[in-house]
């Protein structure tokens, strides 16, 4: 269902759909309900005693209405034991069932892995095979689009169309996660680097896969002239009083700026200040503001989003780090991290770096699942399970964060009118709302240690950022 | 009607307004707080859990009918106390 929450943690993990949980929700009221009628009943029973009634000379039946009311009493107990045991029943086997899924899911990444690696065998073959055809088709679609410019557009569009739909499916994510997580070995391979080999780099750099693949995406860039780095700098910025943090996980996604917006901001930085207290810092990042592989202005764009999976470095990363060094964030500075998408990709960049004091993370969207988050650090990650823009990071490494996954379109017909509908904003506020509705224990617990950052803090400032690119190019970034 | 009866009706009256608010507590618990069969489960364990709502729906209804029976007999004691004037 598309409502339906699926929530990992550290402690183990839960499958929760809302059925489930609201049903163990359910007994847990009639038990507690069943215990105070019980308890009542008791203090009815104690108004007169059946000696009581026999040395009153009372009806018989007032004796009989007696009997049913230690009758009553003892099954008041017996249901509050029964609903009791069904919710544990209930919430047990919501456990059971999200083990074997990740047992199911660890089977897929080895299978994965071999796959990776024979595709990479077959790659150069491939390569040569497919090429005469791909660049026929591409040079007929050029000639036919040069001649034709209004068939061209209605070409793409209806393949756009097409594509949304087939990109918005949990088949389509899973493949992308496996292919992303098992690049490493298809390079490897293709490099003719032995398989026991590429398994133990594999094993030793975390990560390996997409870094390996982004890298190559960087060096085929380059010789295309694309997807180069620039500095940065900060183009505009300005500062409001707030009233107060933001208390569920719906207000919190609110909070991270549309890059996308003309001129919009990119960063946000929330400053909350209170007497005799170091100033403490809440930074959200939006998402990418363009899919441009050349190079402009922007730094939210593809080049920031291939740099990202490398590692530190990237326009939008180095933009985030001069708006905190604007606001005045130390390394000694407490400091919570927020992005969507390309945002939550810095965000995490960032809390991996060390350089700074991380009081807990938010990540809505993010390719972030090889980037290797400290285990220190609280962090939420919310997914879709049709979204593949989280399945470009690759398999989730980070089991020590509160995993939030959702369909979005799960028995939806998927909209065509705009390109990756379940990576949208919107269906993430959905995801959200959902998220603050429910109960389950690890997730209502995280939103708390969320909530404390900004909780009894009196003065807030929040100030947006907007940098651009600068024409030069920059040095290769420092990894 | 002599002082111990009179005392005696005080203590089922309230013995019988406290059942009736105590059984319809427990008829309201039943209706909204018990879950319905579940589509979700399947197999051996649509069983086990439809099984399981059904015996926590019929201890619920043994509570009612206790109750009840407690209700009617207070109900009946009260009138026969009273007609003894």
């Amino acid at each position: 269902m598309a409502e339906e929450l699926v929530v990992t943690g550290p402690s183990g993990s839960s499958v929760v759909t809302d059925e489930l949980l609201e049903n163990a929700y359910l007994l847990d009221k009639l038990a507690d309900e069943a215990a105070a009628i019980g308890a009542e009943l008791n203090a009815t029973d104690r108004l007169i005693s059946m000696y009581g009634l026999d040395v009153a000379n009372a009806p018989a039946n007032a004796a009989r209405a007696e009997l049913d009311i230690d009758q009553a009493q003892i099954v008041m107990v017996q249901l509050e034991l029964a609903a009791r045991g069904v919710s544990f029943g209930l919430k047990a086997a919501a456990d059971g069932y999200s083990f074997v899924e990740q047992l199911i899911s660890v089977w897929g990444r080895e299978a994965a892995g071999g796959v990776g690696g024979l595709i990479g065998s077959i790659l150069p073959s491939l390569v040569m095979a497919t090429l005469p055809a791909a660049a026929g088709a591409a040079a007929g679609i050029a000639t036919a689009g040069a001649a034709n410019p209004a068939g061209r557009d209605r070409l793409f569009a209806g393949a756009g169309r097409e594509a949304s739909r087939m990109l918005t499916s949990t088949a389509a994510s899973t493949m992308i996660r496996h292919a992303v997580s098992s690049a490493d070995n298809a390079i490897l391979a293709a490099l003719r680097v032995p398989a026991p080999a590429a398994r133990a780099l594999g094993d030793v750099v975390p990560g390996t896969g997409l870094s390996l693949a982004a890298r190559s995406a960087v060096g085929a860039g380059a010789l295309a002239g694309v997807l180069r780095e620039t500095p940065v700098m900060l183009a505009d910025t300005e500062s409001r009083a707030i009233d107060a943090g933001p208390t569920t996980i719906a207000e919190r996604l609110n909070r991270i700026p549309s890059s996308a917006e003309v001129h919009g901001a990119q960063v946000v930085i929330e400053k909350y200040s209170a007497p005799f207290q170091p100033d403490r810092f809440a930074v959200y990042v939006a998402g990418s503001a363009t899919a441009a592989a050349e190079t402009g202005t922007e730094p939210w764009d593809l080049a920031s989003n291939v740099h990202n999976a490398i590692g530190v470095g990237s326009g939008s990363y180095e933009s985030v780090v001069q708006a905190m060094k604007e606001a005045g964030v130390t390394s000694d500075s407490v400091v919570q991290l927020t992005g969507y998408s390309q945002g939550a990709a810095v965000a995490a960049l960032i809390a991996s770096s060390g350089e700074y004091n991380v009081h807990s993370l938010a990540s809505f969207g993010g390719p972030i699942g090889q980037m290797n988050l400290p285990a220190e650090v609280p962090a939420v990650i919310v997914e879709h399970r049709d979204d593949i823009i989280p399945a470009l990071g690759g398999y989730q490494s980070n089991h020590h964060a509160v995993i939030v996954e959702r369909e979005a379109f799960a028995g939806r017909d998927v909209p065509t009118d705009r390109p990756l509908p379940a990576h949208q904003l919107d269906e993430y506020l959905e995801t959200a709302r959902l998220m603050d509705s429910s109960r389950e224990a690890r997730l209502t617990s995280a939103i708390e240690q969320l909530n404390s950052f900004s909780g009894g803090w009196t003065s807030v400032t929040a100030t947006t950022y907007r940098f651009e690119r600068t024409a030069e190019s920059a040095a290769s970034p420092s990894r | 009607m002599s002082p111990v009866d009179a005392a005696t009706l005080q203590i089922l009256e309230t013995q019988l307004r406290e059942l009736t608010m105590l059984h319809s507590r427990l008829v309201h618990a039943r209706a909204g707080l018990i879950p319905r069969h579940s589509q979700w489960w399947r197999g051996t364990a649509r069983g086990a859990y439809d099984s399981a709502v059904d015996a926590v729906e019929g201890t619920a209804d043994a509570g009612i009918a206790a109750l009840r029976s407690a209700m009617m007999r207070t109900g009946q004691a009260v009138s026969t106390l009273a007609s003894r004037g």
